[in-house]
């Protein structure tokens, strides 16, 4: 209720595409989403990315409505999602993809129609068109590419200002992938369409979007701008260091991400603070190695709480612990 | 050929066969595009029962005409009829099989429409996660749900109204003249389950009570158990208060009883009918004997053996032990106008836990997260 966004009554195009504050939902005894304080502004392409069960969709869902937080608050330009002007305003594309199995493609596209205002039955065809599915096809009958195609029919469609989807792509075939993730791209730049995508494939995130937000356990662990966080990362690789228990003392001054040994070879990624040891093979790390990186290693807030007996941390997570009491020094 | 030239023109970038018809819109129109098969073939159902009732009924309604029966049915021989109750027993062999069935299904029908047609249509979008992909559109969920729940239930006011009207006359005609227990008098189960307004509010109740539980068990099997279950208690509960605006009356008639019979009086009686002065048709509640103290014995059964002298035998040891105090006949009974109160009664019911039910529906929609 104290929500900035619902104190002032701002102009909704000021207004963040998506905004949480911390924001949680409890399923029973666990949480699937906790203190997620997130602020997506206007016109932004975000990866959401995670392992399974990280609260990506759940933080989907509670920002299309489907939802209600257990605390905290989501708003979509800053009103409240289950808002008939907030309804208007976005498109959600569920992971499962529901569609009316009995609808035909053309009854389906009909439905977005008769449901949706400002609906553009051009776009929505022509997705359509280019998977080659007949409009008189029964939905129950296509294969899963071709529901996730109408299903992005629908939603692109809609021609929301703020697009979710949930792991959009992994059922359609690589031509496909490509065609239609080249379909969003335009349409975000024409329209200036704020999209927020989950994905698994972390490859096919890069070049795609300029924010990516890391959840673990149902935390965020990092949201940032790309382009940061290629420019504030770098990916040495050197020989191992002396002391097996601590990390390389020439790397000790910056942060360090993740630590792993190979033999006697050790590769880090680190947000360097200063000037990196020249005996160490420095390189620019792409987006999938940053995120990988972050999504093996836990949140340091959640170290704590994990407790000390906790060994699935590893060693490597525990130095990284070790290091940045030291910079905080 | 000018709408569709129309359409033409207005669509140049191309064909666009969905765009012609446009009977409903928005909520409206997928509320009915997603119950359009079960519509059809509930249609086709009524369609069949109502042509079954008219050709069923209009031949018994002939022979009724042409052999004169139109007085004498298998409840009441009145003195006219002796001669004619062959042809009334001929009619009922005949048919009472198929008036059975018929009464059977008419009772049936609306607890089976709310199971399989109104208890799958809301559990089947929680079932397949389509309730996901209605509610992230541009409509509120209340719309989206009275868009889901009205389209239906105005069809299933139209379609039972038809049926009503329908199996209200066939109800007439087939009252009292066939072996079928239910269909004896107008307040005998099949006859008042299957006629009047009350099959308008059966079929109303059965939808909202199949989408309530659907929206509450989001399961399509569990919903159809739970609602076929859940309407049959519904149903004997709106049944059980039918008569709540209608009171029993009673009507009294001088009598006198028999005291202990002497020996030579036994061979000399013959069992009757009380003469309870009862209207016509109407239903008996109660009857039993008044003492001029104002107690009352009542009785079993109306058939006594009746003396010569004009009294009448007691039955029980109560009445025997009373009998020179008895002074009249008591009988409490509902006439046979009591049967349009009690068709409005059980109408009124049904629809007052429809709108309920619609209300718990509308309350529920808003909370499910």
């Amino acid at each position: 209720m104290n929500h900035p966004a619902q104190q002032q009554d701002r102009p909704t195009g000021a207004a963040p595409a998506l905004e949480a504050v911390g924001l949680g939902l409890q399923y029973r005894r666990r949480w699937a989403l906790r203190d997620c304080d997130l602020r997506l502004p206007s016109g932004r392409v975000c990866a959401l990315v995670g392992p399974n069960g990280a609260g990506k969709s759940t933080l989907m869902a509670l920002a299309a409505g489907l939802l209600a937080p257990t605390e905290g608050s989501v708003t979509v330009f800053g009103n409240g999602p289950r808002e008939a002007g907030s309804l208007r305003r976005m498109a959600y594309l569920r992971q499962d993809k529901p569609l009316y199995p009995r609808f035909t493609v053309a009854e389906t596209l009909r439905a977005g129609r008769e449901l949706n205002p400002g609906w553009d039955q051009a776009i929505a065809e022509r997705i359509v068109r280019l998977g080659d599915l007949p409009l008189d096809a029964k939905v129950g009958t296509l294969t899963a590419g071709q529901r996730t195609r109408v299903a992005f029919a629908l939603v692109l469609g809609k021609r929301p200002d703020l697009l979710m989807l949930d792991e959009p792509l992994a059922d359609v075939d690589p031509v496909a992938r490509q065609e239609l993730t080249g379909i969003l791209m335009a349409e975000a730049a024409e329209h200036g369409t704020t999209i927020l995508i989950s994905s698994h494939v972390l490859a096919e995130l890069d070049g795609v979007c300029d924010h990516v937000t890391v959840l673990r356990n149902g935390r965020i662990r990092l949201s940032s701008d790309v382009e940061d966080l290629l420019d504030d990362h770098r990916l040495v690789v050197g020989a191992a260091a002396v002391d097996s228990d601590g990390a390389p003392p020439e790397l000790a001054h910056h942060e360090i991400v993740e630590l792993r040994r190979t033999g006697r070879q050790t590769t880090a990624l680190l947000k360097p603070s200063g000037a990196i040891d020249p005996r160490w093979d420095t390189s620019r790390p792409n987006l999938e190695d940053i995120l990988i990186a972050y999504l093996r290693t836990p949140d340091p807030q959640d170290r704590p709480a994990a407790g000390a007996g906790a060994q699935t941390a590893g060693r490597a997570t525990e130095l990284t612990t070790g290091r940045e009491e030291v910079t905080a020094r | 050929m000018t709408t569709a030239l129309a359409s033409e023109v207005s669509t140049p970038t191309g064909p666009q066969p969905s765009r012609q018809r446009r009977i409903l819109r928005g909520a409206a129109w997928l509320g009915l595009r997603q119950e359009r098969t079960p519509l059809l073939i509930s249609g086709a159902v009524l369609v069949l029962l109502c042509g079954w009732m008219l050709v069923l009924g209009s031949r018994i309604q002939d022979v009724v005409e042409s052999e004169h029966i139109q007085g004498c049915n298998l409840v009441y021989f009145p003195q006219q009829c002796e001669n004619l109750t062959g042809a009334a027993i001929a009619l009922n062999d005949r048919w009472s099989i198929a008036v059975a069935a018929t009464g059977w299904l008419l009772a049936v029908l609306p607890v089976a429409f709310g199971a399989f047609f109104a208890a799958p249509m809301l559990a089947r979008e929680f079932e397949t996660g389509t309730y996901g992909l209605a509610w992230t559109q541009s409509v509120s969920r209340q719309r989206w749900l009275a868009a889901r729940l009205g389209v239906p239930l105005l069809i299933t006011l139209v379609g039972s109204s038809v049926l009503a009207v329908v199996s209200t006359w066939w109800t007439g005609v087939v009252e009292g003249r066939f072996a079928v227990p239910g269909y004896y008098h107008w307040f005998t189960w099949m006859s008042r389950a299957a006629s009047g307004p009350s099959v308008v509010g059966f079929f109303l109740l059965s939808v909202a009570l199949g989408a309530t539980v659907g929206l509450l068990v989001r399961r399509v099997v569990a919903s159809i158990l739970v609602t076929a279950v859940a309407t049959l208690a519904l149903r004997f509960a709106v049944d059980q208060a039918r008569y709540l605006f209608a009171p029993t009356r009673e009507v009294f008639t001088p009598i006198a009883m028999a005291g202990p019979l002497p020996d030579d009086m036994k061979n000399a009686v013959l069992t009757q009918q009380l003469p309870t002065n009862t209207p016509f048709e109407s239903e008996p509640v109660g009857h039993g004997l008044l003492t001029g103290d104002g107690l009352r014995i009542p009785l079993q059964s109306n058939w006594l053996n009746h003396l010569t002298d004009g009294t009448w035998q007691c039955p029980t040891p109560e009445c025997l032990s009373h009998h020179d105090t008895i002074v009249q006949l008591y009988a409490r009974y509902r006439p046979a106008g009591d049967e349009w109160i009690m068709h409005w009664t059980q109408t009124g019911l049904s629809l007052a836990a429809t709108v309920m039910l619609l209300g718990l529906c509308a309350w529920r929609v808003r909370r499910i997260r």
